[in-house]
C-alpha cells in the first residue's frame, strides 16, 4: 500500500529524495515505527508524530493513503 | 538568607520614598519567590477592589530564588498587580538580563505604591535606590527610552521601561526589558504609565550566596549534560528557529488560530512559520541570562514600507498578529511585532483585537466611518497603521487601545471577542486542545497559555501525554500543570528548559530538578510534597484575590464560538470545547465550591485561613 511522509525541520535530512514530503509504498499492517526504521531516523530522536492530522505513536498502524508525519516536540530547545 | 537576597525595595511614588525592607523569609519559604512572592504581597497591600489604575494599586516586580544563580534559565523575574484589562490579578512574566541584575543590585524585589506627581524613573545600583525624574523621558519609546538611560547611568546597566503605550494607559501596556524582553500580557505597562513611573535601572556587582554551593554545582553539571546530550540527538528546534516553530505545529494539528478564531489552520502557514524566518530575516540569536537554548532571535527586514529590526517574531505573536489576521506579508507582521515592542504592547491582545475589528467591519457591524478605514483580512500596511494608532491612543486606536471585549461590546456584539476574563487567549485553539480551554476558562489572568500550560501534554505529547480530543481527565491534567508554572514561575525558571530536565514525565508531574535546585540554592530543605504544596497555595491564593474582587464561576467561561461553533476545518474538524463538563470535574479537583470559590479546608490546608 502506499502512504505519503512529511518530515520537518532537521528530520527533513532522513528523506530519500530531494522533497521532504514523499509517497512509500509499505506492508499491510505496517506500523510506524517501522517507518522509523526504513527512513533511519535513529531511535532515539524525540519525535512527534501524527496520522492525518491526529497524534500517533512508534505502534500505531497504519492504513492505505494515511498521511503521516514527524515533527519535532519543543523539546527544551 | 541564601538564594534570596533577603531585601526588598517599597518605593512610594506618592511621597517620594524609597525604604528598603528586609524580605519575610516565612513568606519566602511558603510562596517560593517570584509569582508567589508577588501575590503575597499584592494579597497584603493592594485593595482587590481598588481601580487598577488608580493610585492605590500597588505593583510589585519580584524575581525567584533561582534567578541570577546560574541555574539554567533562571533569568525570570515576574510584574504583579491588578490589572486594567481584565480587573482582575495579573502576573506577567519576563527573562532577559535585567531581572538577575536586579539580585546584583541587591534586591529580591521592588513594591511600588502611589502615584508620583511628574514622570520618574527608579535607579537602583549596589544596595542604593533613588527616584530621578523622567520628564525628558515621557513620550519616547522604550528602546530610546532605554539608550537615554544607559548613557546617564552606566553602559552596562539593565533597564526596564514603559513605552508611550503605557504612558497612554492602553489596557494591555507591556513593562519592556533589555529593549524587546516582555512582560507583556494584562496591562502592566499601564499600571506602571499611571504611577507616572518611566523606568526602573539597576546595576550591580553583588553576587547570590548559595545554601550549598558544592551541590549546586554538581546539580548544575548534570543537568546541563543532560541538556546537552538531548540537544546531540536532538537538534534543539527553539534555537534553531525559535518559538516560531509552533506555526508549523499548531497549523497540522489544526489549531492554529485563524480569522479570529473562524478556523484553524492558515493557508499561507509556510509564508509566516519559523523556517521562513530563520531563512529570509534572521540575524542572531540571543539569550536570557544563564539560557543554554537562547530561543530568541534578532531579525531584519529590509523590504521597503516595513523597515526594521529588533527581536522576534514569538509564536503568540506571529499566530495574533499573522493567522488571526489573516495576514501573510511577514514583513509586515515583522513590522507589526517591532512597533508594539518599542511602543511598549502586549501582541497577543494588540493582534487578536485587530482580528476582532475585522470580523466585526466583515459582518457589518462595525463601518468604515467607524474606524476611519476598510477593515479587510490580510491587510498588512492596516495592521502595521493600526498598531501604532492604538499606542498613541489615535482615531480608531483608542478603540482599540481597551482590548477586543470593550470593542466587540462597544459595537454589540461582545460574543465576538475571543477571551477568557477579557484577556485575550493565546495560540491554541481549545477546540483541538480540550485542556487549554480549561486553563484558559479558569487561569488566574484569564486567556493565557504561561500560568498552565497543557499543550505540553496534548499537543507535543511530552508531560503526561494526553488525548487533545477527550474531555475526560483534563481537569486534573490542568491543576497538575497550573499548579506546576506556578513553581516555575516563582524559581525565577524559563518553563521552555524546566518543564522538560526538571521535572518527571509521569503522573502528576513531579518537579523533581527544581526542588533539587531550590534546597541547594535557599537551604529551605523543602520535601516535594512542600514544593507541590507551595504550587497549589500560591495558584489559591491568586484566586483569592479574584474571589474578593467580586469573580467566581460565572468568570470562568469561553465564548460560543469555542464552546458551540464546530471548527470547520482542519485535523479538528467538528470539534467544540467541552469547558462546562471539565469544569464540574475540577472545581472538586481544586477543592473549590461549585461556585469556584475555595473552601474553607483548602484555605486551611494551604494556610491560607485568615485571622
Ligand atoms: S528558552 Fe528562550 S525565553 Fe527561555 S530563558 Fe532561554 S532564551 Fe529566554
Amino acid at each position: 500500500m502506499i502512504i505519503r511522509v512529511q518530515l520537518f525541520l532537521h528530520l527533513r535530512k532522513f528523506a530519500p529524495g530531494e522533497d521532504a514530503t514523499f509517497d512509500m509504498a509499505v506492508e499491510q499492517g505496517t506500523t510506524v515505527d517501522h517507518i522509523v526504521k526504513r527512513l533511519g531516523i535513529p531511535p532515539e530522536m524525540e519525535l512527534l508524530i501524527s496520522i492525518n492530522g491526529r497524534h500517533a505513536d512508534l505502534d500505531s498502524p497504519l492504513l492505505e493513503g494515511d498521511a503521516i508525519t514527524f515533527l519535532v516536540p519543543i523539546a527544551g530547545g | 538568607m541564601p538564594g534570596w537576597i533577603g531585601r526588598m525595595l517599597n518605593v512610594d511614588l506618592s511621597r517620594g520614598r524609597v525604604m528598603e525592607e528586609a524580605l519575610d523569609t516565612v513568606a519566602a519559604r511558603n510562596y517560593i519567590g517570584g509569582r508567589g512572592l508577588g501575590i503575597y504581597y499584592l494579597n497584603r497591600m493592594a485593595s482587590p477592589l481598588c481601580h487598577p489604575l488608580s493610585e492605590e494599586n500597588v505593583l510589585i516586580m519580584a524575581t525567584g530564588p533561582l534567578t541570577g544563580t546560574g541555574a539554567p534559565t533562571g533569568a525570570r523575574y515576574m510584574v504583579v498587580t491588578k490589572s486594567p484589562l481584565s480587573g482582575g490579578l495579573t502576573c506577567s512574566n519576563s527573562g532577559g538580563q535585567f531581572p538577575a541584575e536586579l539580585k546584583f543590585a541587591g534586591f529580591d524585589g521592588i513594591i511600588f505604591t502611589g502615584k508620583a506627581a511628574e514622570p520618574v524613573y527608579l535607579s537602583v545600583k549596589n544596595g542604593k535606590a533613588e527616584l530621578r525624574q523622567a520628564a525628558h523621558l515621557w513620550g519616547k519609546d522604550t528602546h530610546e527610552s532605554t539608550d537615554k538611560l544607559l548613557q546617564e547611568t552606566q553602559p552596562d546597566a539593565r533597564v526596564a521601561c514603559i513605552g508611550q503605550a503605557g504612558e497612554n494607559r492602553v489596557l494591555f501596556a507591556s513593562v519592556m526589558n533589555d529593549r524587546d524582553r516582555a512582560a507583556g500580557r494584562s496591562g502592566v505597562g499601564a499600571v506602571m504609565g499611571s504611577k507616572n513611573l518611566k523606568a526602573v535601572v539597576v546595576k550591580g556587582e553583588g553576587r547570590i550566596p548559595l545554601a550549598d554551593d558544592a551541590a549546586f554545582k554538581s546539580i548544575n553539571r548534570e543537568t546541563l549534560k543532560r541538556f546537552n546530550e538531548a540537544s546531540r540527538v536532538s537538534p534543539p528546534a527553539l534555537r534553531n528557529y525559535g518559538t516560531a516553530y509552533g506555526v508549523e505545529v499548531m497549523n497540522h494539528f489544526g489549531i492554529l488560530p485563524t480569522k479570529n478564531f473562524q478556523m484553524g489552520t492558515f493557508h499561507y502557514w509556510e509564508r509566516i512559520n519559523g523556517k521562513t524566518l530563520r531563512e529570509k530575516f534572521f540575524v542572531r540569536n540571543r539569550a536570557c541570562y544563564a539560557c543554554p537554548i537562547g530561543c530568541g532571535r534578532n531579525t531584519r527586514v529590509e523590504v521597503p514600507g516595513f523597515e526594521g529590526s529588533g527581536e522576534g517574531p514569538e509564536y503568540e505573536t506571529i499566530y495574533a498578529l499573522g493567522a488571526n489576521c489573516m495576514v501573510d506579508n511577514y514583513p509586515a507582521v515583522i513590522k507589526a511585532n517591532y512597533i508594539c515592542n518599542e511602543m511598549g504592547m502586549d501582541t497577543i491582545t494588540m493582534g487578536t483585537t485587530i482580528a476582532c475589528a475585522m470580523e466585526l467591519f466583515e459582518r457589518g457591524y462595525l463601518t468604515e466611518k467607524d474606524a476611519g478605514r476598510p477593515l479587510i483580512w490580510g491587510d498588512g500596511q492596516a495592521l502595521v497603521d493600526l498598531c501604532r494608532m492604538t499606542a498613541l491612543r489615535e482615531g480608531f486606536g483608542n478603540i482599540l487601545a481597551e482590548g477586543s471585549f470593550r470593542l466587540a461590546e462597544r459595537f454589540g456584539h461582545p460574543e465576538l471577542a475571543m477571551v477568557a476574563k477579557k484577556q485575550e487567549f493565546a495560540g491554541y485553539d481549545p477546540r483541538g486542545a480540550q485542556g487549554m480551554g480549561l486553563a484558559y476558562a479558569t487561569s488566574p489572568i484569564g486567556g493565557s497559555h504561561m500560568r498552565g500550560d497543557p499543550a505540553y501534554s496534548e499537543v507535543f505529547g511530552v508531560l503526561q501525554k494526553a488525548d487533545p480530543f477527550t474531555a475526560k481527565g483534563k481537569a486534573g491534567l490542568v491543576k497538575d500543570h497550573q499548579d506546576l508554572s506556578c513553581i516555575i514561575d516563582s524559581a525565577g525558571l524559563c518553563i521552555f528548559f524546566a518543564a522538560r530536565f526538571m521535572v518527571r514525565d509521569e503522573k502528576n508531574l513531579p518537579p523533581e530538578g527544581i526542588l533539587k535546585y531550590l534546597n541547594a540554592a535557599t537551604g529551605a530543605n523543602y520535601t516535594l510534597n512542600e514544593l507541590n504544596t507551595a504550587g497549589e497555595r500560591i495558584f489559591n491564593a491568586e484566586r483569592l484575590f479574584l474571589t474578593r474582587a467580586g469573580f467566581s464561576a460565572k468568570d470562568d467561561t469561553l465564548p460560543p464560538r469555542i464552546t458551540f461553533e464546530p471548527l470547520p476545518d482542519g485535523p479538528a474538524k467538528g470539534h467544540v470545547c467541552h469547558l462546562e463538563e471539565m469544569l464540574k470535574d475540577y472545581y472538586p479537583v481544586r477543592g473549590w465550591t461549585a461556585g469556584g470559590i475555595p473552601t474553607e479546608q483548602t484555605l486551611a490546608r494551604l494556610g491560607l485561613r485568615e485571622g
